[in-house]
């Protein structure tokens, strides 16, 4: 059997140790801080008794501390569990009480809200040193004698297991993906393969590294010797712009919510960004009206639309920028590594132009979910990857996206697809985000209903304007019936619109800082 | 400056806060490490600023120094509806301060 290359080891050696790694708040580290800092926090969880196939649990913001204590470990072959920082009491719970955790590495700003529930399960619990100091101190120690319950049975199958990641659907708790060392070289490779990054990178870093998307991020620039500037502030996105300046930063990654703000309510258009060449957009659809407006906004920068789930532990699919104009709306090809089939409910592969299932192989495919036989069963088959998306592949093999079977609105026997409506609405400027959903109607069926967000105060007279955008633009059957302006979109921890929770916004009491603000009827 | 921070905690929790009844937010915790704020959030802080306390926000004033904290917010609405009052009372305060500025005659 060929050895199994450490995920850790992948992305630190052969680094030379005063090259800087990470730019943080807090200043500049080098490979050689990581790496030590790597192996120290290895060390101390072994001398917390934790062995092979324990459960770390890595609880914090993106820092020089977080991205150590994940490298460490990897490297002492435990099992990464990377947690959204924002979690209720009851969250840390579930996941507490779903992984079993030996140990965690809970940041300083998180701990109060934390220590009274890991301290009362058998967790040692480490936090970073102040500023200026690279290790750790022991918070909390497991309580001699008390272990945690046996779920290593489950580890003992995969011994190659790196990480569980969870995935925040939208419906049902969040599940653990199982992501093994050789998923997160595999998968590395084939993006490195696909996006041609050099040691020279240095990649503005907003995306949390506990979705996989942030995590791509480090397993790619490190192993390719290049620099990730960590900025936690995007909610001022002007500022993380002048200190994309400032670094000279070279690329930068986000979801559509990213670059919606990006070109809509920031300072881009006027700043001068001379060293950004690439970005990066991944997490989701971006209308195509955002795409033009970012191809315009940078015209120096290669901008890589793509595709991918947790349960392929990052990356799928990529379109070459150079044919963004030629091919709007595509997610592009298979990334080198990556084999993708359109699959008919039939299980034969669709001809070009037929919709059926997007159906992975390759080595990046995970190994199941965490604990969860019957949904591990439904979406990894034969060791091919369900991933519950419909797409067309033309005939030059490039794929396009159809929304999933429940968001189309059926009015009056007619199929139309949500996103094309949120497409078209987001051709009007004053539009921040848009999401459309099917609610019932007397007459019709179904008709849609839009719930839009602009993208500054004031609001008023705001859906007046859509509904006349609507009328002048939109083909009759996408104008929506209704037309709700509101402040925000419900999302999970990844960017991802909540639309069951759209559904009922509207009939909620009051209290909701989501609840419409103006109802336009047709 | 304690009616401001307790307006300001009542803006907070009323808009960001809502449901999650285990938030311990403290006067200084940092409102974007506390995932309480994005960037939507800001831009409804800066217009309750500006419509409720008639604090003029410019744009290169929308930062974490000035807004990422309840004091901070505090401070800063405090500093500018400071000078804002200065500004009222205006002429007095001018010729205060060409005053200290002149410097002494040099001794021919």
């Amino acid at each position: 059997m060929a050895k199994i290359v450490n995920a850790a080891d992948f992305m630190l050696s052969g680094k030379q140790k005063n090259r800087v790694a990470l730019t943080t708040s807090d200043g500049d580290y080098t490979f050689g801080h990581l790496q030590s800092g790597a192996s120290e926090f290895a060390a101390r969880l072994r001398d917390a008794g934790c062995t092979r196939g324990d459960r770390v649990l890595l609880l914090g913001a993106n820092s020089f501390h977080w991205v150590a204590a994940y490298l460490g470990t990897l490297k002492a072959e435990l099992v990464c569990v990377p947690l959204p920082a924002k979690l209720s009491a009851e969250e840390l719970k579930y996941y507490v009480d779903t992984t079993a955790p030996r140990a965690a590495f809970v940041s300083l700003s998180l701990l109060a809200r934390c220590a009274e529930l890991l301290a009362g399960e058998a967790i040692t619990v480490f936090c970073e040193d102040p500023p200026g100091r690279h290790g750790w101190f022991q918070f909390a120690q497991a309580p001699a004698g008390k272990s945690p319950s046996p779920l290593s049975d489950e580890a003992d199958l995969y011994p190659d297991l790196a990480a569980l990641m969870f995935t925040s659907g939208s419906t049902g708790k969040p599940r653990g993906v199982m992501i093994s060392h050789r998923n997160i070289v595999a998968n590395a490779k084939s993006i490195l393969a696909a996006l041609r990054l050099s040691a020279h990178e240095r990649m503005m870093t907003v995306l949390p590294f506990h979705y996989c998307f942030g995590a791509s991020l480090l397993h790619t620039y490190l192993r390719v010797g290049g620099r990730l500037v960590l900025d936690n502030r995007f909610a001022y996105p002007d500022v993380v712009l002048e200190n994309m300046a400032q670094q000279h930063c070279t690329g930068f990654a986000g979801v559509p919510s990213h670059y919606q703000i990006l070109l809509r309510n920031s300072s881009l258009r006027r700043k001068r960004l001379p060293c950004l060449h690439t970005l990066l957009q991944a997490g989701g659809h971006l209308a195509p009206s955002f795409v033009r407006e970012l191809r315009e906004s940078l015209p120096q920068a290669r901008i890589f639309i793509m595709y991918g789930q947790t349960e392929a532990t990052a990356r799928l699919a990529c379109m070459p920028p150079e044919m963004l104009a030629t091919r709007p709306g595509s997610i592009g090809k298979a990334i080198p590594g990556v084999r993708l089939s359109i699959l008919k409910d039939s299980g034969e592969e669709a001809a070009p132009g037929e919709i059926g299932e997007i159906v992975a192989e390759g080595d990046n495919v995970a190994c199941g979910y965490w604990r969860a036989p019957d949904e591990t069963a439904a979406t990894f088959r034969n060791g091919k990857l369900y991933t519950g998306d419909l797409a067309t592949m033309d005939k030059d093999g490039f794929l396009y996206v159809v929304d999933r079977a429940r968001e189309f609105v059926k009015c009056g026997g007619t199929r139309i697809s949500c996103r094309q409506i949120e497409d078209r609405l987001l051709e009007c400027k004053e539009l921040l985000e848009a999401a459309v959903i099917a609610v019932p109607d007397d007459v019709l069926g179904e008709a849609a209903r839009a719930f839009v967000v602009p993208r500054q105060e004031p609001f008023d007279g705001v859906a007046e304007r859509v509904r006349a955008f609507c009328k002048s633009s939109l083909h009759h059957t996408l104008i929506p019936r209704d037309v709700f302006v509101v402040e925000s979109l419900p999302k999970n921890s990844h960017g991802k619109v909540l639309r069951p929770q759209l559904k009922s916004m509207a009939t909620n009491a009051q209290g909701d800082r989501c609840l419409a603000m103006e109802a336009v009827a047709r | 400056m304690d009616e401001l921070v307790g307006k300001l905690r009542a803006f907070v929790t009323e808009n960001f806060l809502f449901g999650r009844k285990d938030e311990n937010l403290s006067s200084d915790d940092s409102l974007i490490e506390k995932g309480v704020i994005d960037s939507t959030g800001v831009l409804i802080l800066v217009a309750f600023l500006e419509q409720n306390l008639g604090v003029s926000v410019q744009d290169d004033e929308i930062i974490p120094e000035n807004l990422d904290s309840l004091n901070r917010i505090a401070a800063f609405a405090a500093r500018k509806l400071g000078i804002d009052r200065a500004q009222e009372t205006g002429i007095e305060t001018v010729l205060d301060s060409q005053a200290v500025a002149i410097p002494a005659l040099p001794r021919s």
